[in-house]
């Protein structure tokens, strides 16, 4: 009795389960934004649009470069709608290799033209730069590194300075954007003298931030949001923003981009518009990811130290297209090919 | 047992063995090109920096793995037929932190290295952690090799002689054999994995793999890097082939005794296995205070937690059978045979995972890239032969006898469904709850298949940990604590009701 009883309840489910269900709207994001910061963001868009945003997340060690050849080998069957890129150079590349399908989601109306393809293929949304990190308890003021090229200097060891590997992420845009504004020679000198000094190469950059954090490494490169957030938490560290004299530093601006093939079109183009809404890129300075508006006037982040940025000057384009001849540099020179 | 029915079911068992566990490495050997053979082969000789990293990696797989089965090994000795609540808590600590995976071990540990003046970072502390993280699978392969021991024999034997000189002439050589298998078990688990050496700033090979891959796509290059890895796992294999066995003896007699005197060490075994856990819930319970980051952090994980704990459910259903059918014939098999099953053991999750897309990634009538199969599909991938290795351990456990006269006296698919499968079941619950403990802390494989909104527990909880949110991570392990904890009690249960 006891079984026919249970057969009774697990078909009455059963039934249950096979009655019609309303269609839920979708949309599937690709996202290298960090998720502690991205996931407040596309849980607003699901409760302010009622479309559910099923996203993969990068991790540090392959970052939007990861997302970004998985998309490169999904085309013949797109799985992404959108890619949310928290950086410009893999969104340029797929541009390039035809990944991208153009759109125009209402919000991007406002943004300058900077900040957008002139193709529609894609928009930028908040910006980080690339920055210095020292410990302030194992250097003194003045032997803090004001320029990338310091860290060559005699008074420092090389495995007491750290760097992310420059094959992923903004560590490549950054080699991608010194072999665009110092050409390819001075550029790759600057790597090959690092390699050659023994400077700990780390297969990210909150990896080189803990480092710093820690004294196992008195100074590093990372992402400005990496630094802010050791700040932020009180950690004894300085942020330093290199070539502020002279050639400025690397904006990474972030991008929103519709993937071709996509099949949630509406869904798509509904998540962009969000996503490059003025309210959206503010969540996101809020939170500590992006340090600077892409439609402000170039005031950034307090934790920097200084309310204007210089910017390197060299372009998007041209820093995405230094991309692949560097990254093959950085693989010769790191022993990665 | 020379019936149809058993022959035909074992056969399934390992077509579906073949088709989960080496399908995917199989697609590697598929997708290799025959016209790069010379960039493989000069891909599959490490370099001067690749050789650093692969010696690196062995040395901390291996001291690790060395750490496991010390701490395993002297907690099993110690707890063995012990009626003390440090023997008890000991047993019970181990069965609950099975399924609890190696990165949350660190993150209890990342403080207390953080404090010391060698400032945290490196292989000896990534190797401590896993170590520990490994300890309770250690522990219980040891202590179920030890209930092949009569405590009759060690009671005459102290009649003769110190505690030491037993430890010495009997205890140790007995040990011996299961501490080897479980080294070995521990060593591929961690060669396969570079986690927690990421969480510690360390490049494991593993990671250059999944680097590689992720930078690259490229289906033959991340089969011809791993060629260095996959040697060394089969390497390690062959003592898990052969000391195995004596995890897998019949129990002598189940008399308490009283613990060893005079062996220190023994109980500071116990005390270790006890420890990693206290440490957990201490650096847990301090992180997760005030409990706003534990409400903030849980309802975002809620989809991630029934991921986790449905795929891992999933691997082990599937196991389940699978491991009793395929364990009837590992059980039996030569040599080779039982190479062909474990083999899969000695790939890099990296690797499993980088074959599932290469093979589903295609265009199919259906496919279950981009779907949630793809979590169980790749846990099976890598554990399925640790559940078909518990399983058949079992039946060598089981007494001929009463499987001859079960032969003798029925037919033979009868003897098979009424008798066989009913004492082989205890040995394949284990090694399906085996599967889902190892598929709930799965990571490697994961980090490249994750389907679209389906995200798990760990991938979560390691990139948490790679931002140092460190308060979100404590609640989230707090909540895999509990639900890994709570089925590792539960299967206990079961099992010990089955047997």
């Amino acid at each position: 009795m006891l079984h026919f009883r249970f057969s009774f309840a697990a078909l009455i489910l059963v039934l249950a389960g096979c009655g019609k269900r309303p269609v839920e709207r979708i949309v599937t994001v690709y996202v290298s934004v960090d998720q502690v910061h991205a996931e407040p963001v596309l849980r607003a868009f699901e409760r302010a649009s009622g479309i559910r945003a099923k996203a993969v997340f990068d991790v540090e060690a392959a970052k939007a470069t990861g997302l970004a050849n998985r998309i490169a080998a999904e085309r013949s069957r797109p799985q992404a709608d959108v890619f949310w890129n928290s950086e410009f150079v893999q969104t340029l590349r797929l541009k390039q290799e035809g990944l991208l399908e153009p759109a125009l989601p209402a919000s991007a109306r406002g943004l300058p033209e900077t900040a957008r393809d002139k193709d529609g293929c894609w928009y930028a949304s908040g910006a980080r730069f690339r920055v210095l990190i020292a410990n302030t308890k194992k250097l003194a003021e003045q032997e803090r590194p004001r320029e990338w090229a310091d860290f060559l200097a005699g008074r420092f060891r090389g495995p007491d300075l750290a760097i992310a590997l420059p094959l992923f992420g903004t560590s490549a845009d950054q080699a991608a954007a010194l072999y665009a504004a110092w050409g390819p020679e001075r550029a790759r000198g600057l790597y090959q003298k690092l390699k050659d000094r023994s400077v700990r190469v780390v297969d990210g950059n909150s990896v080189v931030r803990d480092l710093v954090v820690q004294g196992a490494a008195v100074a590093g490169w990372t992402d400005s949001d990496d630094a802010c957030g050791a700040v932020a938490e009180g950690a004894a560290v300085q942020v330093i923003l290199p070539g502020q004299e002279g050639e400025g530093t690397l904006e990474i601006p972030g991008t929103v981009a519709r993937v071709k093939g996509g099949r949630h079109v509406e869904e798509a183009r509904a998540l962009m518009d969000f996503l490059l809404r003025p309210e959206s890129e503010k969540m996101l300075i809020d939170s500590g990811f992006y340090q600077a508006s892409v439609r402000s006037d170039g005031a950034v982040h307090p934790c920097l130290g200084r309310r204007q940025v210089v910017r390197l000057k060299a372009g998007l384009e041209e820093i995405s297209k230094q991309l692949e001849p560097s990254r093959q540099d950085m693989a010769a020179i790191f022993g990665r090919s | 047992m020379a019936g149809w029915l058993p022959r035909i079911l074992s056969g399934l068992g390992c077509v579906l063995f073949m088709a989960l566990s080496w399908a995917p490495l199989a697609a590697w050997v598929a997708a290799a090109p025959a016209g790069d053979v010379m960039e493989g082969i000069r891909l599959a000789v490490p370099d001067a920096r690749r050789g650093q990293v692969l010696l690196e990696t062995v040395l901390y797989a291996a001291g690790s793995s060395a750490l496991a089965v010390m701490i395993g090994a002297g907690g099993a000795a110690y707890c063995w037929r012990c009626s003390t609540p440090l023997a008890g808590g000991a047993s019970a600590a181990a069965v609950a932190a099975l399924p609890f995976p190696a990165y949350l071990h660190a993150l209890a540990w990342l403080p207390v290295f953080a404090a010391l003046p060698s400032r945290g970072a490196g292989w000896i502390t990534a190797g401590w952690v896993q170590g520990l993280a490994l300890s309770p699978m250690a522990f219980l392969l040891v202590r179920t090799s030890l209930e092949r021991m009569d405590a009759r024999w060690i009671d005459a034997a102290r009649v003769f002689g110190p505690d030491r000189r037993l430890l010495a002439r009997v205890l140790t050589p007995t040990l011996g054999g299961a501490a080897l298998a479980a080294f070995s078990m521990a060593f591929l688990l961690t060669a396969g994995d570079p986690a927690v050496a990421s969480l510690f700033s360390r490049n494991a090979f593993a990671m250059e793999i999944f680097a590689d891959f992720s930078a690259t796509h490229d289906a033959a290059r991340a089969l011809w890097l791993s060629t260095p890895l996959i040697l060394v796992g089969l390497v390690a294999l062959e003592p898990l082939r052969r000391y195995w066995p004596n995890i897998a003896q019949r129990p002598g007699g189940n008399r308490s005794m009283q613990p060893l005197a005079g062996v220190p060490y023994l109980a500071a075994g116990a005390v270790l296995t006890v420890l990693p856990v206290l440490m957990l819930l201490v650096a847990v319970l301090r992180q997760s205070w005030p409990p706003r980051a534990f409400w903030a952090a849980v309802p975002l994980s809620g989809r991630d937690a029934l991921t986790s704990a449905g795929s891992a459910a999933a691997a082990g259903l599937i196991a389940l059978p699978v491991s009793l059918l395929a364990g009837r014939v590992v059980w039996r098999a030569s040599k080779l045979g039982w190479w062909w099953m474990t083999a899969p053991l000695a790939a890099p999750g990296a690797l499993a995972g980088a074959g599932l897309i290469w093979l589903w990634n295609r265009e199919l009538w259906w496919t279950p890239y981009g779907t949630f199969w793809m979590l169980p599909l790749a846990a099976l991938a890598r554990y399925l032969p640790v559940g078909i290795l518990v399983a058949a351990a079992w039946r060598s456990r089981l007494d001929p006898a009463l499987l001859e006269a079960a032969a003798v006296l029925g037919p033979p698919w009868q003897a098979f469904v009424k008798v066989e499968v009913p004492l082989a079941a205890p040995g394949a619950v284990v090694g399906a709850v085996a599967v889902f403990a190892l598929a709930l802390a799965e990571l490697p494989a994961t980090l490249l298949i994750s389907p679209p909104g389906s995200g798990t527990l760990s991938l979560r909880i390691y990139n948490y940990l790679h931002y140092g949110a460190s308060s979100s991570v404590a609640a989230l392990s707090l909540c895999l604590m509990a639900g890994a904890g709570l089925a590792a009690c539960i299967a206990w249960r079961i099992w010990r009701r089955l047997a």
